[in-house]
């Protein structure tokens, strides 16, 4: 108890907007930095991977960490803004600047369809339907001709008021994908800390409950599902830009999914950062334990060692079991991010406004100042 | 008494698979205190959610003030003027106590759900409502307390505080004691005779000396039937109720 107590009084200063800002210039500075040492494009495509990635796990986190509801099939939404973006920029030469609100829109809509759908069941019945929608798309998309098949959709980076995307100076892509971490984290948290997002965790913490004090939860858990579906194409729409294919096997498969649970979990469940931290995470061990881990191999090593490079998976998964099991909210979690919005300051100013004091408060590591 | 009950039931009937846990049942709840007790299985906690909504009844009839309410859900029922509470406490486990209350009153109130950009907690007339409610039920513990870290006593509290919310016509509370220390049952039943005078409240309850002096009505279930009802004294004297309620009782 005491170790948690000393971290979240630690970050509780990380908290502040002072050093939110200082973070935030840091990493705008990152290519800067990346380019000084030479190794612009690779890190800084891995920056970007990590950003693309962020954002589809932000757009999770507000159905599996926010509502409570684990989908098996939310990378359908990422793969349809991917591929509205793409089929309306290369079928029907809309520029982007265009393609990529009607992506997101679009996709929201659809959204609302798969929903209406799965939310007939709850648990484990409604993760398959999702998991069942998307192997569907994922099985059609794969054999449909006039979206290429197997090998996806090939479009032109994108132009945006006359300044060319270039996949080989992703300088550009960096800012893009940095500005859109930035408002999707900025809308995230509005939404949650509103009315709207109060009654989502309601329902996360006891659906039924929240039913019987007069809420129409299925009405909530549909427009959940729609701006989550939406946001997951924001990450599609990224994608999309900045990939410039748009395949089956890497938008639309399970296994994008897995990877987005996967980032959730580790980085935070039901917090604001931790789909970030989670993206960052994994993204990053995955990098530097199939680049650099085969340096610090030495040489004549038993085989199970020698091969651990081309194994990372293992070593990835073994350190999210001791993520998991070690914090409850993944490594957000562990710096003292909370699950639950501390209402410390409203009661202040209730009590401050009604009655002198509260009789018999218990304080339990609230802020002292 | 006004003459239009609040809750009228017309021959309302549950049936889960074989059992009828409701038979026939015909009934209408005033603006008074109104205990309903019976043996375990009598069908008591399953008039309570066919009243409430949770469960729907098979065939029969069940008006809120007047309105057909039977085919609609729980969350429907709320709005129409009945709140009630459960046996076994069924709060926001990991939610402050406070945001507990506050997301009751927020479901009965004029709330801008589409404004992404309002605040929750901003809502100064909710977080006056919220606190109004839980200074009612004597709610003394820290506020900021997770529901599911708080002691049984404060749960139960926490529980009607939450029934209370939206400000309900009729208050159905399904054993608002029951798992508690003895002392902690007569703060609970302290909270329940205040509300009784300012809600029409149906209580479900198993100590009968409470009962009898609380109540202005009784009902006696049995068997998923109305075995009688009335002033309590005259119910308790009646033979049939004796019998029924006192083997039922130490079967």
């Amino acid at each position: 108890m005491s170790y948690f107590e000393r971290s979240n009084e630690l970050f509780e200063s990380v908290k502040t907007p002072y050093i939110g800002a200082t973070l935030l210039a840091l990493v705008a500075a990152f290519p800067l930095v990346a380019n000084a040492i030479g190794g612009l494009p690779f890190l800084t495509s891995i920056a970007i991977e990590m950003m693309i990635f962020a954002v589809f796990a932000m757009s999770f986190n507000l159905l599996v960490g926010y509502t409570g509801y684990v989908s098996f099939g939310h990378t359908v939404f990422l793969g349809s803004g991917a591929y509205m973006t793409a089929i309306l920029m290369k079928k029907f030469s809309v520029p982007f600047i265009a393609a990529a609100p009607a992506a997101v829109v679009g996709t929201g809509l659809f959204a609302l369809v798969v929903g209406g759908i799965a939310f007939r069941r709850s648990g484990v019945y409604f993760a398959m339907i999702t998991l069942g929608v998307a192997q569907v798309f994922y099985t059609l998309f794969q054999s449909w001709n006039y979206v290429g098949g197997d090998t996806g959709i090939i479009i032109d980076p994108p132009v945006v008021f006359g300044y060319e995307f270039n996949p080989f100076e992703p300088m550009g892509y960096y800012y893009l994908a940095l500005a859109t971490v930035v408002v999707t984290y900025l809308f995230t948290r509005y939404l949650v800390r509103s009315p709207f997002g109060h009654v989502l965790q309601a329902i996360r913490e006891n659906e039924e409950r929240a039913r019987a004090v007069g809420y129409s939860v299925r009405t909530f858990k549909l427009a959940a599902f729609s701006v989550s579906g939406g946001l997951a194409a924001v990450a599609g729409v990224l994608y999309a830009a900045y990939f410039t294919q748009v395949a089956p096997g890497s938008t639309l498969y399970w296994t994008t999914t897995g990877d987005g649970l996967f980032m959730i979990l580790i980085g935070g469940m039901g917090t604001l950062v931790g789909p970030i931290i989670g993206s960052v995470f994994v993204i990053g061990t995955q990098y530097a334990l199939s680049t650099y881990l085969v340096d610090f191999i030495p040489e004549g090593a038993p085989t199970l060692i020698a091969r651990l490079p081309e194994r990372w998976p293992l070593l990835l998964g073994l350190l999210f079991m001791l993520t998991v099991l070690r914090f409850r909210s993944g490594i957000a979690g562990g710096l003292g991010f909370s699950r639950v919005r501390s209402i410390d300051d409203v009661l202040a100013r209730v009590s401050g406004s009604a009655e002198p004091d509260e009789p018999a408060v218990k304080s339990d590591g609230g802020d002292e100042k | 008494m006004t003459d239009d009950p609040i809750v009228r039931c017309t021959d309302l009937r549950k049936d889960f698979a074989a059992v009828t846990a409701v038979d026939d049942l015909t009934i209408d709840i005033h603006d008074e205190f109104t205990s309903v007790i019976g043996p375990n299985g009598a069908g008591k906690t399953t008039t309570f959610n066919l009243l409430a909504g949770t469960v729907s009844p098979t065939a029969g009839r069940i008006e809120l003030n007047g309105t057909d309410v039977t085919a609609r859900g729980p969350e429907s029922r709320v709005h129409h003027g009945l709140s009630r509470t459960y046996q076994i406490t069924n709060l926001f486990d990991e939610l402050p106590a406070f945001e507990n209350v506050r997301l009751a009153v927020q479901a009965v109130s004029d709330v801008p759900y589409a404004n992404v950009f309002a605040d929750a907690l901003s809502d100064q007339e909710i977080n006056r409502r919220t606190t109004e409610i839980l200074d009612l039920v004597g709610f003394e513990e820290d506020r900021t307390t997770a529901a599911e870290n708080l002691s049984q006593g404060y749960k139960r509290l926490l529980e009607i505080a939450i029934a209370l919310a939206p400000e309900p016509d009729i208050l159905l509370l399904d054993e608002p004691t029951a798992g508690l220390a003895v002392d902690k049952k007569e703060l609970v039943f302290d909270v329940v005779g205040d509300l009784a005078n300012e809600y029409a409240v149906v209580l479900i309850e198993h100590k009968l000396d409470v009962v009898r002096d609380m109540s202005d009505r009784l009902v006696v279930m049995h068997n998923g039937q109305v075995l009688d009802s009335g002033p309590p004294e005259e119910t308790l004297s009646n033979p049939a109720v004796q019998e029924a309620y006192l083997r039922g009782v130490t079967s």
